[in-house]
């Protein structure tokens, strides 16, 4: 079997390589999705921690912060 | 009966937790399974006496719409679980369920599609399967759709919840009437599409492509999971150490 | 108590009569656009018009499940009638069927008008009011599962149509089937035994995922 012979899979080569690259592309996309979403999420929730618990630390600090800054 | 094992399974933590243990085994021997059900479809199967080499479609067509409906009802009776005890992780199950099963279905219409212009010479025939595929792409869209309109996402788990068994029951008569609607017009349809006659080595490559797109797409449902839990769960102690031990873990 | 609540039911359509009429001249105009946008062509029409007219009547059912549910949900009364009159399954029975009364069975009325419009012939014309008679109750009645999941959305009105139109796909096909079987002046026993089927079937079933879903509406 050559190289040409594989690509071309018997004329139908464009067919079979669509569905394989198709495949191929909502495979990888389906995992890229989900772990660009996880990193996203922890980020904001890290955000969110990060802000509770400045928020429940130092609350007459940012009060007096805040008055001052009136 | 001791119901402790019940609520256990439906622990967010203990799904977190033993999924971490899972998922890389799980990935891992999805991809070996499909590197390996590639290479067996592409080199080392004989091509059909009919279809020539164009059968190596099958090795993704069959597999993507056998997921596609396995997952609908895996995100049906997972929806159906958490509607009907109130279950936190099965609504996720089926929330996460629903775009990876969406997307196989999507594929086997396009592969569908690939496969019968060099076989039936036009894109798209109103051929029984392929219609009832693309109402299953129907139903997961109006699924997602339905569970995305609600603000508040536990009363769109419920929404989605009884949509989801009504469409589990309303599924067999789509498939049916569906069917029937087929033979009726059966004179318009070119009916020259034989299921190939499965050589051995031709049937080693479509097992190992089902089970490896099952596991895939499994892994990516749990993936998925882990998200929702991560992001319903967010006010639990258990997450802040999980999402800020991570953080500390990065700046050692 | 069913009485009753289907006297209101009715009452409150026959208060908004312009609403009634609006989902027939919908059904009128949208088969009177296939001629234009296909053929004028007489036995073209006939061959489709089942089709058509099907296809015209679901859609002019679907728009008008709006009015089921929605004004009751906005100003309390939906919420008041689940919870306060005993049977939450009378109020969603009273609602199918005053829809069905109000939309239903005009559409039923008027539909041998369009099959004439269509150059359809005798017996299909039978045959279509025939289908038309068993199958727009099940429409109302599907409808109602999606309305009542969706009353509460600001967007409802698309989704509606994702949710619900799937559903429809068997009682259409048999429909339509049933027509396009008459025309040919073939037996459509079968089919019409098939719609009864599908009626009963959502009779004993529909109750239950309608008050399901008003219920995850109005909490």
């Amino acid at each position: 079997m050559t190289m040409h012979e594989f690509f071309d899979m018997g004329g139908y080569g464009f067919y079979v390589w669509s569905c394989y690259a198709a495949t191929a592309v909502v495979f990888i996309a389906l995992f890229v999705m989900v772990k660009s979403q996880r990193s996203r999420l922890v980020k904001q929730l890290q955000r969110q921690y990060r802000q509770e618990k400045r928020a429940t630390k130092e609350p007459e600090l940012k009060a007096s912060h805040n008055a001052a800054q009136v | 009966m001791n119901w402790q094992w019940f609520h256990r399974l439906s622990s967010p933590k203990w799904f977190y937790q033993i999924s971490e243990r899972w998922l890389p085994w799980v990935m891992g021997v999805s991809l070996v399974l499909m590197a390996a059900g590639i290479y067996q479809g592409l080199f080392n199967s004989v091509p059909d006496y009919q279809q020539g080499e164009s059968v190596r479609i099958m090795y993704l067509h069959v597999p993507t719409a056998f997921a596609s409906m396995m997952f609908y009802m895996v995100m049906a009776i997972a929806a159906a679980i958490g509607y009907i005890w109130r279950i936190k992780l099965a609504h996720m199950a089926a929330i996460s369920a629903a775009p990876v099963g969406a997307a196989m279905t999507f594929l086997a219409l396009f592969t569908g599609a690939f496969w019968g212009k060099p076989m039936w010479g036009t894109w798209w025939v109103w051929d029984a399967r392929l219609t009832s595929e693309l109402i299953l792409l129907f139903l997961y869209l109006g699924f997602i759709s339905l569970h995305q309109a609600f603000e508040d996402r536990e009363v769109g788990d419920r929404a989605a919840g009884v949509l989801a068994m009504v469409g589990v029951v309303n599924i067999p008569i789509i498939h049916f009437s569906v069917e029937w609607w087929n033979t009726l017009h059966q004179g318009a349809t070119i009916s020259k599409f034989e299921k190939p006659s499965l050589d051995p080595s031709m049937l080693i490559a479509l097992l190992l492509m089902i089970f490896a797109v099952i596991l895939f797409c499994s892994a990516i449902m749990m993936y998925r999971m882990r998200n929702e839990v991560l992001s319903r769960e967010n006010n639990k102690s258990w997450v802040k150490e999980v999402v800020l031990g991570k953080q500390i873990g990065k700046m050692k | 108590m069913l009485g009753k609540l289907l006297r209101r039911e009715l009452l409150r359509h026959w208060r908004c009569r312009q609403d009634l009429i609006n989902p027939l001249i919908f059904f009128l105009i949208t088969v009177s656009l296939f001629p234009l946008a296909v053929t004028p062509d007489g036995a073209m029409l006939s061959r489709i018009g089942n089709g058509i007219i099907w296809v015209a009547a679901l859609l002019a059912a679907m728009l008008s499940l709006e009015s089921m549910y929605r004004d009751d949900f906005y100003d309390g009364t939906l919420e008041l009638l689940m919870l306060q009159s005993g049977s939450p399954y009378s109020v969603v029975m009273a609602k199918i069927i005053s829809h069905w009364l109000t939309t239903g069975l005009p559409l039923v009325i008027m539909s041998p008008l369009l099959a004439v419009m269509m150059q359809m012939e005798g017996d299909a014309i039978g045959a279509l009011m025939l289908t038309l008679l068993i199958g727009t109750p099940v429409l109302s009645l599907i409808g109602s599962v999606g309305m009542g999941l969706t009353v509460g959305l600001r967007q409802g009105g698309v989704l509606l149509s994702l949710l619900v139109l799937p559903l429809y796909i068997p009682i259409l096909i048999f429909g339509a089937g049933a027509v396009s079987r008459a025309a040919m002046g073939m037996d459509y026993s079968g089919q019409l035994a098939f719609m009864g089927a599908f009626l009963l079937g959502s009779i004993s079933l529909v109750p239950f995922a309608s008050v399901a879903a008003i219920k995850v509406s109005i909490r």
